[in-house]
């Protein structure tokens, strides 16, 4: 039998149900980069399908992609090989 | 961990007495952008000068937006670039407020963080864009079949356009929606490729649901 938390709002209407993931907040990092294009960062406990890191930054443009594995994540500067050193907020969250 | 925790159908933790979830707080729609057309993104699902940027301040950052496509339509997210009444855009925040309801959910310092009251405003993350390692995104299209309208994750999407007042560069994803699957493809000009970049760690987007919208 599937599990899971199912809730409905008072029109009837289903707004949780079992296979739904949540995004949840664990916390920030700020990171120094420079040196070179792709950063590979510890971190205990993350994995490669459940958690979501993204550098906040936007208005306008998202240059720093984060892509997560099982220890840790990388990230990459994706137009060019020589960006100048930044200081970078990321937030992470996870789903798992 | 403390308190309360509830598990989905897949064994995976979806809420936690420890970890606030992300919580909706308004909805924009995309309706006028300015520029239009000043950027030519060639791309494989609509004109090149189909695309303008988004209002200034459009958005709060830092905050996790999610953007829904109309039936048609595409843009180039991460760069604030999309079409003129595409679609719209879902800010979240873990700090937006919990109403108390029916079933609270406490952290360990007694913050109310989940509610049954609240519980349609956390995003519903149903699915993922899910390229893998590998995959050259750049001469091969992404699709994903889906039966709902999906709101994608824009700060998970690489974008970026670059400008010295002569020549112009741009790399990043472009997305697009056909009305029943979502399609992707990496694009650049005057800025690295994919196959030299993100293509050994592939990526990952998450795409969500929101009740009444």
């Amino acid at each position: 039998m599937a599990q899971g938390l199912q809730c409905w709002n008072g029109s009837g209407t289903l707004i949780v149900d079992l296979q739904d993931y949540n995004m949840r907040y664990v916390g920030s990092q700020t990171l120094s980069l420079g040196g070179t294009w792709q950063w590979n960062i510890a971190y205990s406990g993350m994995t490669a399908n459940g958690w979501i890191v993204y550098p906040q930054v936007g208005n306008l443009f998202q240059t720093y992609i984060v892509r997560c594995y099982d220890g840790g994540y990388v990230i990459s500067h994706a137009p060019t090989t020589t960006p100048p050193t930044r200081t970078i907020t990321f937030d992470i969250w996870t789903y798992s | 961990m403390s308190g309360f925790q509830a598990w989905n159908s897949a064994g995976v933790l979806t809420i936690d007495g420890t970890q606030k979830p992300a919580m909706i707080s308004a909805y924009q729609g995309i309706t006028s952008v300015t520029d239009l057309g000043y950027y030519q993104i060639t791309n494989p699902f609509v004109g090149e000068y189909s695309f303008g940027f988004l209002p200034q301040n459009f958005y709060p950052n830092p905050s996790a937006r999610w953007v829904r496509l109309n039936a048609g339509q595409a843009c180039f997210p991460g760069a604030d670039s999309f079409m003129p009444n595409s679609g719209g855009m879902m800010i979240s925040s873990q700090n937006n407020g919990v109403s108390s309801g029916y079933l609270d959910v406490f952290d360990g310092d007694g913050s109310l963080i989940w509610s049954a009251n609240s519980a349609a405003s956390v995003p519903r993350i149903l699915d993922f864009i899910d390229v893998p390692a590998g995959f050259d995104l750049q001469n091969n299209t992404y699709s994903k079949s889906l039966n709902f309208q999906p709101w994608f994750l824009q700060n998970a999407c690489p974008n970026n356009i670059s400008d010295d007042g002569e020549v112009t560069g741009l790399s990043g994803v472009i997305i697009y929606w056909t009305g029943s699957a979502i399609q992707v493809r990496y694009i650049s000009k005057l800025q690295r490729a994919y196959s030299a970049t993100l293509q050994n760690v592939g990526l990952r987007i998450p795409l969500a649901y929101f009740t009444g919208y």
